[in-house]
C-alpha cells in the first residue's frame, strides 16, 4: 500500500521532492523515500535534521521501503514491519513538524501516520459495510416490512385488509342471520300460533297483496288528460317510477296496484287497469316516503316532464303525512304456483 | 486480507448484536449498502491494479453512500416515493456490473 499513499499526498506538495531526494547516501532506500516524501519545504529539510528524529519517524519508516510497500498493497499492517529501517529524513525540520499540522510534514511520518489512519478509515468502513449489509437484511425480512414500508404501501395495504374486512364482516352477519333464521324459525312457526310474528307477516303480505286498506305519508299525482293524450305508457312509466322510489302501497285511479297490476289503452275512453276502465284525471295515491316519492317524479325528464310534454296533459302532485288508500283486492288464489321446499 | 477481515468482522458483528435498523433508517439503508458496495468492489478492483488509494476510498465511499441517501431522500419529499431509490439501486447495480466484469478481466488476465 505504501506506494499506493505516497501518490495521493504528492499532489499537494510535489515540489518537495527533488530537494528530498538528496538522501539516497545516507539510506539504502531513499531514492523511493524522496517520491513519497511530501515535504512541503525542500529548503528546510536538512538531512540531518530528518535523521535527528529518527524516533518519530521509526514507524513511518515502514512506507519508505519500496519493497515491502508493494506487498503492502492490502495491509496496512505489515507496513509497519518495515519500521526497523533506519530513519528515514522524513523531518524537513525540528520546528517545522511542530509548527506544521502532521499531514503535511515529513514525507516519512506524516505520510504513513496518515496513511495508516486512512488505512484505518477503510478497514472501518469496510466493516460498517458489512455491519449494515446484515442490518439491512434483517430489514429486509418479511416480519420487518410493515416497519419499513412506505406510507404509500401502508396505505393501500390498509385499504386492502380494509375491504377484506368488509367483505367478510358482511358475510359473516348474512350467514350468522341465517343460522339464526334456520336455529329459530321451527319455534317461531311454533309460536306463530299464538301471534306475534306470524300477525306481523300477515299484515305485511296484506299490504303487498292489496287485501287490506293502508294509510301512512305519501302523495297523490293527478294527471288532468282533456284530450286523451296520455298513453298506457306514461301511467306504466310512473309506476315503475315509484315502485323504485320506494312505494309501499299505491292506487292508480281507484285501483289497488299490486304485482299484477297492468295497464292498457282503452282508445276513445282512457285507459284500462286491471280490466277497469278509467278515464281521466287519473288519481294516483302512493303511499312511502313522500319526500323520496316527490323528487322521483320530478326527475328531469321524469314522470312530470313526460305529462306536460303531452297534448293538454298537466300532472300535480301533492304530498301530505296521511293519505289513506281504500281501494281493496281479493287475496289471490295462485292455481299453479307452489311454495317449494 | 485484512480488508476482507474487516468486512467479515462487520458481518459478525452485524450476526451477534442482532440490531434493528430504527425505522427513520429503512428507506436509505439499502441503497447505502447498495453505494457501499458499489465503492468496496471498485477498490477491490484498484486494489488488484496497484491503484488503491485509501483517501480516495473513503471519499468515493462516504461520497457515493451520502449521495445515494440524499437522491431517496429527495425523492421522498417530493413524491416520487421509492422511484428514485430504485434509479440509485439500477445505477450502482450496472456500476457493480461494470466493476465486477473488469474485476474478473484482472483476475484472469494475468
Amino acid at each position: 500500500m505504501p506506494p499506493d499513499t505516497p501518490e495521493p499526498a504528492s499532489p499537494a506538495e510535489p515540489a518537495a521532492q527533488p530537494g528530498d531526494d538528496p538522501k539516497p547516501a545516507d539510506d539504502p532506500k531513499p531514492a523511493e523515500v524522496p517520491k513519497p516524501a511530501e515535504v512541503p519545504k525542500p529548503a528546510e529539510e536538512s538531512k540531518p535534521a530528518e535523521e535527528s528524529k529518527p524516533a518519530e519517524e521509526s514507524k513511518p519508516a515502514e512506507d519508505p521501503e519500496p519493497g515491502e510497500e508493494s506487498r503492502l498493497a492490502e495491509d496496512p499492517g505489515t507496513g509497519e514491519d518495515p519500521g526497523t529501517d533506519e530513519p528515514p529524513p522524513a523531518q524537513p525540520t525540528d520546528t517545522d513538524p511542530s509548527a506544521e499540522p502532521p499531514a503535511d510534514r515529513g514525507r516519512g511520518g506524516g505520510a504513513s501516520a496518515r496513511a495508516r489512519v486512512a488505512r484505518g478509515a477503510t478497514l472501518v468502513l469496510l466493516a460498517v459495510l458489512g455491519f449494515a449489509t446484515v442490518v439491512a437484511v434483517r430489514s429486509a425480512d418479511p416480519s420487518h416490512s410493515l416497519a419499513t414500508a412506505s406510507p404509500d404501501q401502508l396505505a393501500a395495504r390498509l385499504r386492502a385488509i380494509g375491504a377484506d374486512d368488509r367483505s367478510l364482516a358482511a358475510r359473516e352477519g348474512r350467514l350468522r342471520g341465517e343460522r339464526d333464521a334456520l336455529a329459530s324459525s321451527p319455534p317461531a312457526a311454533a309460536q306463530a300460533s299464538p301471534g306475534g310474528d306470524a300477525v306481523a307477516r300477515a299484515d305485511e303480505f296484506a299490504v303487498l297483496a292489496g287485501t287490506v286498506p293502508v294509510d301512512g305519508p305519501g302523495l297523490e299525482l293527478t294527471v288532468r288528460d282533456p284530450q286523451r293524450s296520455v298513453d298506457a305508457s306514461v301511467l306504466v312509466d310512473a309506476l315503475q317510477e315509484l315502485r323504485d322510489a320506494g312505494a309501499e302501497a299505491i292506487e292508480i285511479a281507484g285501483v289497488r296496484a299490486v304485482v299484477s297490476t297492468y295497464v292498457a289503452d282503452d282508445p276513445g275512453h282512457g285507459l284500462i287497469v286491471d280490466g277497469m276502465s278509467v278515464s281521466p284525471p287519473y288519481v294516483l295515491r302512493v303511499i312511502g316516503a313522500a319526500h323520496t316519492l316527490d323528487q322521483a317524479l320530478r326527475i328531469p325528464g321524469g314522470v312530470l316532464d313526460t305529462v306536460a310534454a303531452r297534448d293538454g296533459a298537466q300532472a300535480s302532485v301533492r304530498t301530505s303525512d296521511h293519505l289513506r288508500i281504500d281501494a281493496l283486492r281479493a287475496a289471490p288464489r295462485p292455481r299453479y304456483a307452489r311454495p317449494a321446499g | 486480507m485484512i480488508a476482507l477481515l474487516a468486512l467479515a468482522l462487520g458481518v459478525v458483528a452485524g450476526l451477534v448484536l442482532g440490531p434493528t435498523a430504527p425505522g427513520w433508517l429503512d428507506p436509505y439503508l439499502p441503497v447505502a449498502v447498495v453505494a457501499a458496495v458499489d465503492a468496496a468492489l471498485g477498490a477491490a478492483r484498484s486494489a488488484l491494479e496497484r491503484e488503491f488509494d485509501d483517501r480516495e476510498f473513503i471519499v468515493t465511499f462516504l461520497s457515493d453512500v451520502l449521495l445515494a441517501v440524499l437522491l431517496v431522500l429527495l425523492g421522498d419529499l417530493i413524491g416520487f416515493g421509492g422511484a428514485l431509490s430504485t434509479a440509485v439501486v439500477v445505477v450502482f447495480g450496472i456500476r457493480i456490473f461494470t466493476t465486477a466484469s473488469a474485476l474478473r478481466r484482472v483476475l484472469i488476465g494475468r
